[in-house]
């Protein structure tokens, strides 16, 4: 467990070091246009942050939210060393996921049963 | 079961800070850098880098640049959250790195032994994607914008066959046990046990870390650079080099679970059979970018949902077969 603390310690210590030698230490001269989100040269027009198309949507539902809900109870569960008493955690954090999941489907089955949408 | 029983002092902290630690990321990611120019070099009729120490065939060539970007200037575009923006990749390699805790690279050199370590270090690979997904809805941008969506499409794909061929392994093994793993091997290597899911674990490391006929993601003629786009400097190496660390891990564990790990050698030279192991799993992830154009998104997510996952789920069965059958 020492040596696992001392790896992160290590790690997380020499990547934040860098990133300041570089931010003290390299020249700097600002500008606007420097800083100005890059759109291949020309000037930057609309808005980013907009709304993902629907058939995205449930992708990133899985890999950002079911999926690190599911892996850190497995983590949580196999970390435990409480045998089956452990699964019922386990399955406490998986009900609300898949819960969303059926709302998210049954809300939106017209839309994701659209297949011209898909196309 | 006696591997365990000589952990001797040092062997964890070798671990933590030169193989498969600190040092090894870092040192990999100039080998992997290097190795790569020069094979692909090689391929093409080229020479490869050798402007900067041409002796030594441009080895330190990697060096200068990693050093060039440290110190070239910061920028921190206006538009974005600052210290987000700053934060994202450092965590995202950080990440990237964590999961070799759990992974031995020869008796006793390990961080966190732990029974189900290689099970938990599979998972730790898998979650990564919302770090990345984190960083592109940070910086803000078209191009990241599109690369975002693309990993995720991505990820979506390969991580249920990566994790049904790693699945497969220890249900063949009955142990996700660091060391069980490798004893499990000392007859035949896994690779053979079950050729399907090598099969699998090779194509899924290929998406996985984007490596060629996948390089979706941060296609350069299309996106820029997907998602590290707005970066520079340093922030840059970790963004960029992220996907070298994830390479570096899912070859010490693809060493681990198919090759035998450390085998033929006992003891702390252990680390050497590891890291000439992990050379099967590198060299081809570093060929295939130069001989292979790249996929279209749909085509990848064809083979990811299709014939890969298919294959996993063989893979999966041959293993409960055999397991039943012994």
């Amino acid at each position: 467990m020492v040596a696992a603390a001392l790896f992160i310690a290590l790690f997380l210590a020499v990547l934040v070091l860098l990133v300041l030698a570089g931010y003290l230490f390299s020249p700097r001269r600002p500008s606007e246009v420097k800083e100005r989100r890059f759109e291949a040269g020309g000037p930057p027009y609309g808005p980013v942050q907009r709304r993902l198309l629907m058939q995205y949507f449930g992708y990133i539902y899985l890999v950002t939210a079911v999926e690190a809900v599911m892996g850190l109870a497995l983590v949580a569960v196999l970390t435990a060393h409480a045998g089956r008493a452990a699964l019922i955690p386990l399955a406490a954090a998986l009900a609300p996921t898949l819960i969303a999941i059926a709302a998210i489907a049954w809300r939106y089955f017209k839309l994701l049963a659209d297949v011209r949408r898909w196309s | 079961m006696e591997a365990r029983m000589d952990l001797s002092p040092p062997g964890d902290l070798i671990a933590a800070l030169v193989f498969p630690g600190v040092l090894g990321i870092f040192g990999f990611l100039v080998v992997a850098i290097w190795l790569e120019r020069k094979l692909v070099a090689r391929v093409q009729w080229r020479y490869g880098p050798l402007y900067v120490s041409k002796p030594l065939g441009g080895f330190l060539q990697p060096v200068a640049d990693l050093l060039k970007l440290v110190f070239s200037e910061l920028v921190l575009p206006r538009h974005t959250n600052r210290l987000l923006f700053a934060a994202a990749p450092i965590l995202l390699f950080f990440a990237e790195g964590l999961p070799v805790v759990f992974v031995a690279a020869a008796p006793g050199v390990v961080m966190a032994p732990h029974p189900y370590g290689l099970a938990i270090a599979v998972v730790l690979v898998l979650l990564v994607a919302v770090l990345v997904v984190a960083m592109a809805w940070t910086e803000a941008d078209k191009f990241t914008y599109i690369g975002a969506v693309r990993e995720i499409l991505l990820t979506a794909a390969y991580e249920v066959p990566l994790l049904l061929s790693a699945l497969s392994m220890f249900l063949l093994y009955g142990t996700a046990d660091p060391y069980g793993v490798v004893e499990a091997q000392s007859a035949v290597w896994g690779a053979i046990l079950n050729p399907l899911a090598f099969a699998v674990y090779l194509v899924a490391l290929l998406m996985a870390t984007t490596r060629f006929p996948f390089e979706i993601p941060e296609a350069e003629p299309e996106v820029v650079v997907g998602p590290y786009t707005e970066y520079g400097s340093t922030l840059f190496i970790y963004a960029f080099g992220a996907n070298y660390v994830k390479l570096y891990v899912l070859s010490l564990l693809g060493a681990v679970l198919f090759l035998g790990g450390w085998l033929p050698a006992a003891g702390i030279l252990g680390v050497f059979a590891t890291l000439a192991k992990m050379g099967v799993f590198l060299l081809p992830a570093m060929l295939v970018r130069a001989i292979y154009p790249r996929y279209r998104i749909d085509q990848a997510l064809r083979i990811g949902w299709g014939k890969l996952l298919a294959l996993s789920i063989a893979a999966a069965l041959w293993s409960i077969a055999a397991a039943w059958i012994w």
